[in-house]
């Protein structure tokens, strides 16, 4: 057991798993989300203090941990009135998890450096039940001796840790991979609508691309889904996954790389996003291509 | 039914794979190619030669074309001494060109009035599939004529999907190949964005192999990115006209395929740019061209032992 805790902020699909992860492994945990029901939701957990205030829960803490959608939450969580700088003392490592453009990386590492704290970029892969298994994959960079450092961390709640180097870059890593997952997903999309309309059955179609290189994950599932198949799997809502390939599509416009193929699924996504509710699991790709061509995937 | 008398009609890399099987499966296979060497190459290997794809056809029950694509396909048949001078009523043709749907239904529709059936029967798979006579057809053919090729398709192949009539075959490759190109694209875009933003390939790579954004390409092509060794593989030619191909027949569907039409858009591109007889992963040099950069491995090998 440790003899401090960490102040862990962001108790939701993501954070949930990970907290739960980090309590198996010894860790004493002090926790803040600004939704009261989510920190209620582990409150009740062993070794666990749910705290009023991102500064609270970093009171005694020498490692703080965020994991939040977006990067107003990130900020408002480490530098607003009762954020971590305010609760943080010198010489404690922050480890940022939260999926955000590598700008606002740079611009929190920068915060948290006026008082004296070291932050590794930590984004991670994989979903909210690796989460729960602590089978995640972690992307770090920064300073060397930070990520040595947050290494018993990330241990406790994965079972791959990938060094992406400098400060920013495992984050760009991070909208990289995104785009480039989604970018999969929108053209599996326009290939079995393509498929459907023409006459072919789904289970022909995978069949045949399982074959080729053309077979992915995102087949896989469908593949794996049998007679219950309602589409692609989606575990994260529609907002958040089109903030990761803007990310992505900004990051490219940025460097001067033109990616003009995961550009069109960008664009793609945001059009078809438009026709789910906001806070849907429903794939908006295959719905966006059945509207356009009346073809229906079965 | 090794009494069957075959012809085949074009004998590139594909081809002559194919025709090879078909030698030792004991049947009697006249061949015809444009190339000369090829020809050559196929006689030594037990056929007999034809001076024409009419004559190659005119001794055949079955007669199979191993082609590129639609004018490849339109003038080994109804070209000059093409094989519709030839074929006699009653015969099966058998195509394996990557086409569109429209394609080989008129094909088929003009052979029909000759009195002989079409199977469209595109390949699946790789050249060194052809030659150990695994590859996989789909096939559009009314399910008697299909019946008739059934032995020697066997002997190609060791996979066979009944797709539904002439037409159905050729669809499905296309849509087959349009998303294996499209992933391409998506992820030669995201090695050369990652390299520009300081990442290193084997870290992509780690980090792409645990998601889905895990593109087969790499594991299936792992040369290119450790040497730089674009030798084919898959033409760039062949791989732009069969995502053309596939977004014109998406197009006809009515179904909008955005992403598809962008990475034929990268496809021409690449062809224009002479990567035609490179493998189609050269479309990744388009990239780096224009993003001014090189994409390096930081390792011997692009996997290491505990990820692939």
């Amino acid at each position: 057991m440790r003899d401090s805790s960490v102040a862990f902020i962001g108790i939701g699909a993501m954070g949930t798993g990970i907290a739960k992860s980090l309590l198996r492994q010894g860790f004493d945990l002090r926790v803040f989300d600004t939704d009261p029901n989510r920190g209620r939701a582990i409150g009740h957990l062993e070794n666990v203090v749910v705290a009023n205030s991102a500064a609270e829960a970093a009171e005694g803490a020498d490692i703080a941990a965020a994991i939040l959608p977006l990067p107003e939450s990130l900020r408002e969580a480490v530098s607003g009135s009762h954020g971590l700088i305010h609760g943080l003392e010198a010489g404690s490592l922050f480890v940022q998890m939260s999926s955000v453009d590598s700008a606002t990386t740079l611009e929190i590492a920068a915060c948290v450096k006026e008082i004296d704290v070291e932050m590794v970029d930590s984004p991670v892969l994989r979903g909210p039940d690796e989460a729960e298994r602590g089978d995640l994959a972690v992307l770090v960079a920064g300073d060397p001796a930070s990520v040595d450092r947050a290494r018993p961390f990330h241990e406790a709640i994965s079972h791959k840790i990938i060094y992406a180097g400098e400060l920013g870059q495992a984050s760009s890593l991070k909208a990289i991979n995104n785009t480039l997952n989604l970018t999969i997903k929108a053209a599996a999309a326009e290939a079995l609508s393509a498929g459907a309309a023409s006459g072919h059955q789904l289970d022909a179609m995978l069949e045949v691309f399982e074959q080729t290189a053309a077979w992915n994950r995102h087949l896989d599932l469908v593949k794996a889904a049998g007679d219950a198949y309602e589409g692609f799997e989606v575990t994260m809502r529609s907002e958040l996954t089109i903030k990761d390939m803007r990310h992505g599509v900004l990051q490219a416009a940025r460097v001067h790389s033109p990616s003009p193929v995961l550009a069109a699924a960008y664009n793609s996504l945001c059009q078809a996003a438009n026709l789910i509710p906001a806070e849907s699991l429903e794939d908006p790709f295959l719905k966006s291509l059945s509207q356009a061509s009346g073809c229906k995937i079965e | 039914m090794a009494d069957e008398k075959i012809a085949f009609v074009g004998i590139g890399i594909m081809g002559s794979g194919m025709l090879g099987n078909v030698l030792k499966a004991g049947y009697d296979v006249t061949a015809f190619d444009l190339n000369q060497e090829a020809l050559d190459a196929a006689v030594d290997a037990g056929a007999t030669a034809a001076t024409s794809a009419a004559e190659a056809a005119a001794n055949a029950d079955l007669v199979h074309t191993v082609v590129p694509g639609p004018p490849e396909l339109e003038a080994a048949v109804f070209g000059n001494n093409g094989i519709a001078a030839g074929i006699r009523p009653g015969s099966v043709f058998i195509q394996h060109a990557t086409v569109d749907p429209e394609t080989v239904i008129s094909v088929a529709d003009r052979l029909k009035k000759q009195g002989v059936d079409t199977i469209d029967a595109p390949l699946l798979r790789t050249p060194g599939h052809a030659a150990s006579g695994n590859l996989g057809f789909p096939i559009g053919a009314e399910p008697d004529v299909y019946a008739r090729a059934k032995d020697v398709l066997a002997t190609m192949s060791d996979t066979i999907y009944e797709t539904g009539a002439v037409g159905t075959g050729s669809a499905l490759k296309l849509v087959n190949n349009m998303l294996n190109i499209t992933i391409l694209c998506g992820a030669m875009e995201a090695i050369t964005l990652g390299t520009k933003s300081g990442l290193k390939l084997g870290t992509m790579i780690d980090a792409f192999y645990t998601t889905p954004a895990r593109a087969l390409h790499f594991e299936m092509m792992p040369w290119v990115f450790e040497n730089r060794d674009f030798s084919p593989g898959f033409y760039t030619t062949l791989g732009h006209k069969d995502i053309r191909l596939a977004v014109k027949h998406a197009l006809n569907m009515r179904v909008p395929t955005s992403v598809s039409a962008a990475a034929y858009a990268m496809m021409a591109q690449a062809e224009a740019a002479g990567l035609g007889r490179e493998t189609y992963s050269s479309v990744l040099k388009l990239y780096e061209a224009a993003a001014e950069v090189t994409v390096e491995l930081e390792r011997d090998k692009l996997f290491e032992d505990d990820n692939v």
